[in-house]
């Protein structure tokens, strides 16, 4: 087929299919994560309506101390 | 100047564009810089990914890996193929959740926060900072080799300009305004890479014909076990292909901070099909071109350039400008990629937290352009006086980056053992070894590729050490409070993010 050896056939197709399989079991077997979205935005909405510091939205983490400007590598 | 010229400088100042629009939409401080505001979504999480990683060595090193090997260069591309969906499930969301609980800004600082110990950061630091720095110089190649092919500049002076260009995307800044314009950069890859290869297969008659005309020249090119036919192959050359483009990638610090930056932990799931997608599409791409670049430039002097003249060759001359001078932009901007994370690296893991704790902004700053001026500098020097092979360079770094950290990146979010001095030892005994093997020439001799030495040495040195030192260098409570929340699916208490909890809190190492 294609005028290539049968052996090159199936690997050059086959393992890329393997890969699609598991993209697509990896994509039904973490269907549960949205929950986490769920989840993460009414956090999000008692932390705000707590006046937690989230300025940045849901994902904020505070362990660094925000500074104005660049900084850490910042170039801008 | 030339059409191509004109449609680079149209590029150049849409990318510089981009970088300027992030600048203002994105958010000030640490986090906003280095990791976005922690705001990327699944398709620029996705391609960001991809396209970091991949662009000069796909037009330079894959053309010329499929040009002289034939079909066996295409055993890269199985693995690469499954490399972003491999990363994104196994460390995507727990990375994600791990590192905004742990408090952690950069890649290697995250190591350092999951395996609390200022070695950690001493050593992992400059491995990534050399692997990374040779990375970058294959994109500088690739960036002047393709700008001398665009623009009929000597390769010196195309060189200065690609790395000038480079630079001076670095010095516009910021995790978001890279993240977007790989994004762009990924899109325009993938367009012009189809492009090439339809005119190729058009050129050619199609891939049946083209084929069966390679064969001709050499049957084995056909085959999967090298110009030299199935007595020569070597199965550990192969299975190392594989591994290095696949679980390789988890290795990558430049890479995994895409999983740091990802808005929400479930972005990796929906991330993970835009990976296989764009891989499916782009990946294969430039090995088939290379290949069928045999009958079309069979008397080729640089196989480097086999994509490049290929293009040139088959397509119309309004199409060549664009191709060429989008690809050219993806290039030399992939590179402001790795280049800010070297300097993110010097300033934020070396210089910062070792020489001078209480640096001020402006000081982190010129350390950053410091080292990028550096890098620069040195590579560009390199690349002009002894340019080496874009492949053989790409494929070192990745491996030795996959050898020294793919084991302790996994266990940090999957391995509540995995412990200081196993993560110290893995990663000096990873990194060691696989350059080691190169460098002794044991490849040819044993016909086993370095990326599988490094990565079984690495990978039983932390699950031995680990288990051997539990007791006298337990993981910290802490650390396990964080993995095992991590191992829910929920939001994050608000107690668990650092800062607000005492415990939490404490676990930066403050004994610098």
């Amino acid at each position: 087929m294609f005028g290539l050896p049968t052996a090159t056939v199936v690997i050059i197709f086959g393992i890329p299919a393997i890969w699609v399989i598991y993209t697509l079991i990896f994509v039904y077997l973490s269907r549960g994560w949205k929950a986490e979205d769920v989840a993460e935005d009414q956090e999000h909405t008692a932390r705000n309506s707590r006046g937690g510091n989230t300025p940045n939205g849901p994902s904020t983490s505070a362990n660094h101390e925000r500074r104005p400007g660049s900084e850490n590598g910042g170039l801008a | 100047m030339n059409i191509e010229t004109w449609f680079l400088v149209i590029y150049f100042i849409a990318m510089a564009g981009i970088g300027v629009w992030t600048l203002k939409i994105g958010t000030k401080g640490s986090e906003g810089f280095l990791l976005g505001g922690r705001s990327l979504g699944p398709a620029v999480t996705a391609l960001r990914l991809q396209s970091s990683s991949m662009s000069g060595y796909m037009f330079l090193g894959a053309g010329s890996l499929a040009y002289t090997k034939g079909y066996f260069s295409l055993w890269y591309a199985m693995g690469d193929i499954g490399g972003g969906v491999l990363n994104l499930s196994i460390l995507g969301r727990r990375m994600r959740k791990l590192s905004q609980i742990l408090g952690s800004l950069t890649s290697i600082e995250y190591l350092e926060h999951r395996y609390p110990s200022r070695w950690i950061r001493a050593i992992a630091a400059p491995v990534a900072v050399v692997c990374i720095f040779f990375y970058v110089m294959t994109q500088f190649i690739a960036g002047g080799r393709g700008l001398e092919m665009v623009t009929g500049i000597p390769y010196a002076w195309a060189l200065l300009i690609a790395v000038g260009v480079i630079v001076f995307y670095t010095f516009l800044g910021g995790y978001l305004a890279v993240a977007y314009t790989d994004f762009v950069q990924a899109i325009i890859m993938l367009i012009g890479m189809v492009w090439i290869l339809i005119g190729t297969l058009q050129a050619i008659g199609g891939w049946t014909a083209g084929n069966e005309a390679v064969g001709q020249i050499n049957p084995n090119l056909l085959t999967m076990w090298g110009p030299e036919g199935i007595d020569s192959v070597q199965w550990g050359v192969i299975i190392g292909a594989v591994l290095v483009f696949s679980i390789g990638y988890m290795g990558w610090p430049h890479v995994n901070v895409s999983h740091m930056a990802m808005k929400r932990p479930s972005v990796a799931r929906t991330a993970s099909m835009y990976a296989t997608g764009f891989n499916l599409l782009f990946i294969p791409a430039p090995y088939i071109v290379g290949i069928m670049a045999l009958i079309i430039l069979p008397n080729l002097d640089n196989p480097e350039l086999a994509v490049f003249e290929v293009a040139a060759t088959v397509l119309p001359n309004f199409a060549v400008g664009i191709v060429m001078a989008g690809i050219m932009a993806a290039i030399m901007s992939t590179a402001d990629a790795l280049l800010l994370q070297s300097g993110t690296i010097a300033s934020q893991d070396l210089f910062q937290r070792f020489i001078k704790k209480d640096m001020t902004d402006s000081q982190s700053v010129w350390v950053s352009r410091f080292t990028v001026l550096i890098l620069a500098v040195i590579g560009y020097w390199v690349a002009v006086n002894d340019p080496p092979s874009v492949a053989e360079v790409a494929i070192f770094a990745t491996t030795v980056l996959g050898a020294a950290f793919v084991p302790v990146y996994v266990a940090a979010a999957w391995w509540k053992k995995a412990n200081v001095p196993g993560a110290i030892t893995s990663m000096i005994l990873g990194t060691v070894s696989s350059v080691g093997w190169q460098l002794a020439g044991l490849v040819d001799v044993t016909g086993v590729d370095p990326m599988g030495v490094g990565i079984v040495c690495s990978t039983l040195a932390l699950i031995v050490v680990s288990l051997a030192t539990q007791k006298s260098h337990p993981v910290p409570e802490h650390v396990i409070a964080a993995m095992h929340e991590t191992d829910k699916i929920g939001a994050i208490p608000a107690h668990m993010l650092t800062g607000q909890n005492d415990a939490l809190g404490g676990q930066v190492p403050k004994d610098a």
